[in-house]
């Protein structure tokens, strides 16, 4: 597989904040990838730059592209949904598609058409007339129907209810994922995206505290619901994470192996969210 | 044509989104018919009371004049409602993609910051100026017929006089090159709305203004001199004698259409000859040292809001 994001010391500033701190990553082609991280570690700092709305310091190279010169020509083969209801509230919805199509090689109007079919957003209606979650169902309607390499999504059902937040993912996933593309996703809501991720990249302070495909994740870390007696040997495994559940304690390790594990208690694999929290406050001690 | 096609949807975009600049030219065509309405119902009224007597020697240069008058006149005021309208709508474009924040839409686009921030300008510069060029047509075709119905109603025939095809469409044609000129002329003050509609994070039209008035008032208490305000002034009392200015005689009665600029157009510094707006007296405008420092001070203001739109766009 193809790589299609090539980030090496990528860094940015704003004032004293390291918003990006020499960071290194590459995201492969056909790949969906969870970015999570705190409020301000620096997700959006990073789809920033991948999609040439900010400059930075180091090397990135997206699609063969420095997305500071090639903003443009970038923009023919990666979308985005920088946000929900960006759509601007004076547009008709058939003025939108004849829009895009205009200025975009890639879009394919009947695709979205028929996208819009299964909602019941009509195509007199402006933006302003319809709801936050008919306008995210308008703007992914748009996105999916064009041919593009990569979308970055940047908290797109931030604000939605669950039942549209729900179809967001699977529209996405059943429509849209080919197997080819590649969805770069930030979100606070972990859990709806989790079993759809490929890859999982965690930010904290400008920094990756990790980076690794889902795979590796369930192999490389182990949640273990241990039995109260054998709670002094499992500490001394140096576990990440320690939290008390129904009385009994759940211990994260990382890198140590199933084997040995399996004699403690109840092997798990963590969800992202626990993995998260361990892995960010191992970062913060 | 396929090429065009995105920037003809720009175009589009900039009419969708605003569109008072349509509407607003369509409301003073509307006005326009209204009011000659009336007047010639005051016409017919007037006639019949005998005090219309319309003298039957006029001369052809003073037809001509008489024509182009009533097309640069009611021209004049279409044109100032519509400079407020294109500084409203420069100062408002970029602000209003960055306050709700679609410019992120925009931007997701394979559309450079460059090609949008040059369609607003050339929405400023030349689809207001066009559709309000169509709109002074209009609305002269159908207030000029109105005239002449009510004049016939009353006796009096002056089709003769005053249809005269090539003195209307070489007064169209003068007026859409007057309007180019004007566009080019007016190029510093363009951009310094774009600029500010790309930098200010609110109240974009008090920077427009208390920028520039600042700047004078300094140069004023601190140098105690007044270029500036003299440029700024100049450069737009130069521009309403170019297009506005004209000294028309109708059967011996003076018709001034806009400011008149001295008893005498002959001594008007801008002006080869006196008389009234030609192509000749408006082509004379790219002599002017005016008009061509304005054009690179305008393109520097536009580069700048380029760069904002790219680097800084989010409020």
């Amino acid at each position: 597989m193809s790589v299609l994001i090539k980030a090496r010391g990528l860094s940015k500033r704003y004032g004293s904040l390291r918003a990006l701190d020499k960071v290194d990553f590459d995201i492969e082609e056909g790949c969906i990838v969870g970015l999570i991280g705190p409020n301000g570690a620096g997700k959006t700092t990073a789809l920033k730059a991948i999609l040439g709305l900010t400059g930075f310091d180091g090397e990135l190279d997206v699609l063969g592209h420095d997305p500071r010169k090639a903003r443009e020509q970038l923009m023919q083969e990666v979308c985005f949904i920088a946000d929900v209801a960006v759509l601007p509230r004076w547009l008709k919805v058939g003025n939108a598609l004849s829009f895009v199509e205009a200025v975009h090689p890639r879009f394919n109007r009947e695709r979205a058409m028929h996208f819009l079919e299964r909602t019941r957003i009509s195509q007199k209606s402006r933006v302003g007339q319809l709801s936050k979650g008919m306008v995210t169902q308008l703007h992914l309607a748009l996105i999916m129907a064009i041919d593009a390499k990569l979308l970055v999504l940047d908290e797109p059902t931030i604000g939605l209810d669950i039942l549209y937040r729900k179809e967001f993912y699977s529209n996405l996933l059943n429509d849209y994922f080919d197997g080819k593309r590649t969805i770069l996703v930030t979100t606070h809501q972990v859990e709806e995206i989790e079993k759809l991720l490929t890859h999982l990249m965690f930010i904290d302070n400008g920094r990756i505290v990790l980076n690794d495909s889902m795979e590796a994740v369930g192999e490389k870390y182990t949640e273990v619901l241990v039995n109260p007696d054998q709670t002094e040997r499992a500490r001394g495994l140096n576990p990440i994470g320690e939290r008390e559940i129904f009385g009994k304690k759940l211990f994260l390790f990382e890198g140590v192996e199933r084997g040995k594990l399996r004699q403690l208690g109840e092997l798990h694999t963590p969800s992202v969210a626990d993995l998260f929290v361990a892995k960010l406050k191992g970062a913060v001690q | 044509m396929n090429a065009m096609r995105p920037y003809i949807a720009l175009g589009k975009r900039e009419i969708w989104e605003h569109k008072s600049l349509w509407i607003v030219p369509a409301v003073i065509g509307c006005l326009g018919i209204l009011f000659a309405f009336y007047g010639s119902g005051a016409l017919l009224v007037a006639a019949h009371q005998g005090m219309i007597n319309i003298n039957s020697n006029i001369t052809g240069v003073d037809r001509m004049e008489g024509v182009r008058a009533f097309i640069f006149g009611s021209a004049a005021f279409f044109n100032t409602v519509m400079l407020f309208m294109v500084w409203f709508y420069l100062m408002d474009t970029l602000y209003a993609d960055r306050k709700d924040r679609s410019v992120l839409f925009w931007k997701s686009l394979p559309l450079s910051d460059t090609t949008i921030v040059l369609s607003k300008l050339f929405t400023g510069m030349v689809t207001a100026p066009a559709l309000m060029l169509a709109a002074v047509v209009v609305t002269e075709i159908i207030t000029g017929i109105l005239f002449i119905i009510a004049l016939s109603l009353a006796g009096v025939n002056i089709l003769p006089l005053v249809f005269q095809p090539g003195t209307i469409i070489l007064a169209w044609i003068t007026l859409a090159f007057a309007l180019i000129v004007q566009s080019l002329w007016l190029l510093p003050f363009y951009g310094w709305f774009l600029l500010c509609s790309a930098w200010a994070r609110k109240l974009v039209l008090a920077w427009t203004v208390l920028i520039p008035l600042g700047a004078m008032l300094a140069e004023r208490l601190v140098i105690g001199t007044h270029y500036l305000a003299s440029a700024i002034f100049g450069h737009i009392v130069k521009m309403f004698m170019m297009t506005m200015s004209g000294h028309y005689s109708v059967n011996g009665v003076s018709v001034g259409s806009g400011i008149a600029v001295g008893a005498d157009n002959k001594h008007s510094p801008f002006w080869d000859h006196g008389g009234p707006m030609t192509l000749g007296s408006l082509a004379h405008m790219f002599a002017q040292s005016g008009m061509w420092i304005g054009v690179a001070i305008g393109i520097i203001f536009v580069l700048g809001a380029i760069w904002l739109r790219r680097n800084h766009s989010e409020i």
